[in-house]
């Protein structure tokens, strides 16, 4: 099935979605946001009331969906479910939204985002001159900025900013890599000491880690956890299938070379690119295949990885792709490859082009409740959102 | 954009519009199997237009924390290396006498990276957009 998508014609730095609301860096540097109930009313709402009700809940509320007993069990919820997906996945929604509708929220510092995240009401900015940090009050549809101000925490310039559990990665390249920690209350501190030499993106495996050094090179990292069921603790818990609550007590107490263990996993193939998801590792291959692998959880040696195994019917056209310049995993399943000029869905192990812009960034946002099927993708004139094929 | 140079007598290509000849360095040929290399896809004799692209501006554009000229062609939609490359890197000859060189490279080190400074000024003279200075920045190319 094609992702439903909505293209907004509109020129912002980057974009982020969070408790329900659209977060957009302005050209103009400002903060802006705008909630999905004033999308979805003013841009989306028609007359039509159960097209309303799945159009909402497969962009905003994907909490809401049926789960996959339902789908697989209930046949005319199925086949209602599908048909108004295929009628709603036929073009894109576009539709410009008016800049009075952006509230505003805050300046930005002076240079440009490289990365934007919202966590714990918080929004962190990368850039040249350093991490910025600005904090929040969510209530209800309206959003403050406690200082009214980004302030700068971290000097090296942030390419990517990577938080969970109430833990921060932060990579600057050369710089290295850089752990944080946050209470919810309090402020957040960066270490000055930096755990691994050079970093350019992180990936969480579950309360664990992979540095990438590049493309293809990375590290993993063991955290020690400990069980805490402290608000403070609840307060960043995520869900890991027990039902305690678990804070990382030290980051990268074991590290482990996995350059040469994946090389070896798809041996007589160049790997190109190496990116994982909380449970799985993934690989593409210069000859355009997919390999993935489970990271199996192992009480004595932590996570490992295990044979990999080729997407048999996913063979992207390198020669004419290009290599992968990104890639991202969706909450519903499936992987995300950004490549110079389009960016290729892979689900069910069919591949499958869902845009075809040149993107300044793409936000997934997997451990989301409301937006774990949703794929946001930034050029320098258009926000696509796309919603993903739950099933 | 890639052009075709005719090649001198004595193997250079040039001069360009400052007086620079260029040599292709058979390490990086089409052809070469020197695995050690990053190797260009594009033709020995159009090497010279993806130097001219950022040559003509001086020094505006010489990466001083390198010691070279980055340049990229199309705003990086044309490959140049066989391996994915689509930043090339022309280091300055140790003679300022003697022929320039260049090779496809991965901005994946910052000796392999323009400057932020030079990044800018490639914005600026519209051979980068905001989203390939932005690729650049993070590694991405």
């Amino acid at each position: 099935m094609k992702p439903i998508s909505l293209r907004i014609p509109i020129a912002v730095s980057d974009a982020y979605y969070y408790m329900g609301k659209l977060f957009i860096l302005t050209e103009d540097r400002h903060l802006k946001m705008i909630t999905h109930k004033q999308i979805f009313q003013k841009y989306l709402y028609s007359t039509d009331v159960e097209k309303n009700a799945f159009l909402d809940k497969v962009l905003f509320n994907n909490d809401q969906l049926y789960s996959q007993y339902t789908m697989r069990n209930k046949r005319d919820l199925r086949e209602d479910f599908n048909s108004l997906w295929k009628k709603s996945s036929d073009k894109f929604f576009e539709f410009e939204i008016n800049t009075d509708d952006f509230i505003t929220i805050c300046k930005l510092p002076d240079k440009e985002a490289l990365d934007f995240i919202i966590y714990s009401e918080r929004a962190f900015i990368g850039n040249r001159d350093g991490l910025y940090e600005c904090k929040m009050i969510i209530e209800g549809d309206k959003v403050t900025a406690i200082n009214r101000k980004f302030n700068k925490i971290f000097d090296s310039k942030s390419i990517n900013i990577n938080p969970r559990v109430g833990r921060l990665l932060v990579s600057t390249k050369e710089d290295g890599l850089f752990a944080g920690s946050m209470s919810y209350s309090g402020g957040v501190h960066i270490e000055e000491k930096p755990i691994e030499s050079q970093s350019v993106r992180t990936g969480w495996a579950n309360y664990d880690f992979i540095n990438y050094k590049s493309s293809t090179e990375a590290n993993f990292f063991i955290n020690k956890t400990e069980e805490d069921n402290t608000t403070e603790a609840r307060n960043f818990s995520i869900e890991d299938g027990s039902n305690s609550n678990r804070k990382i007590t030290t980051i990268g107490v074991e590290q482990r070379n996995l350059t040469q263990k994946i090389q070896n996993a798809v041996a007589d193939q160049h790997i190109i690119y190496s990116f994982n998801s909380l449970t799985k590792s993934f690989v593409v291959t210069e000859d355009g295949k997919i390999y993935h692998s489970n990271l199996q959880d192992d009480e004595r040696n932590g996570f490992e990885y295990k044979g990999y195994t080729a997407l048999k019917a996913v063979n992207f056209n390198i020669n004419k792709l290009g290599y992968p310049l990104s890639a991202y995993t969706i909450g519903a399943g499936g992987t995300l490859y950004e490549f110079f000029d389009n960016v290729i869905l892979v689900k069910n192990g069919y591949s499958q082009q869902i845009s075809d812009i040149e993107c300044k960034q793409i936000k997934t946002f997997p451990s989301s409740k409301w937006f774990k099927n949703i794929a946001m993708m930034i050029s320098e004139s258009y926000l696509e959102i796309h919603s993903i094929y739950p099933f | 954009m890639l052009t075709s140079h005719t090649k001198n007598t004595d193997g250079t290509y040039g001069p360009t519009a400052n007086g620079k000849y260029y040599q292709s360095n058979p390490a990086h040929g089409i052809n070469s199997i020197n695995k050690n290399k990053t190797k260009w896809c594009i033709s020995e004799n159009q090497e010279l237009s993806v130097f001219n692209i950022v040559e003509r501006y001086k020094e505006e554009l010489f990466c001083f924390e390198n010691n070279c000229y980055f340049s990229i062609v199309n705003d990086g939609k044309i490959l140049l290396g066989q391996t994915g490359e689509r930043v090339a890197k022309f280091p300055r000859p140790s003679n300022l006498s003697d022929t320039w060189h260049g090779y496809p490279i991965k901005c994946n080190q910052n000796h392999n990276t323009p400057s932020d400074k030079v990044l800018d000024r490639m914005l600026e003279k519209k051979i980068i957009s905001k989203t390939t200075r932005n690729r650049i920045e993070r590694r991405k190319f």
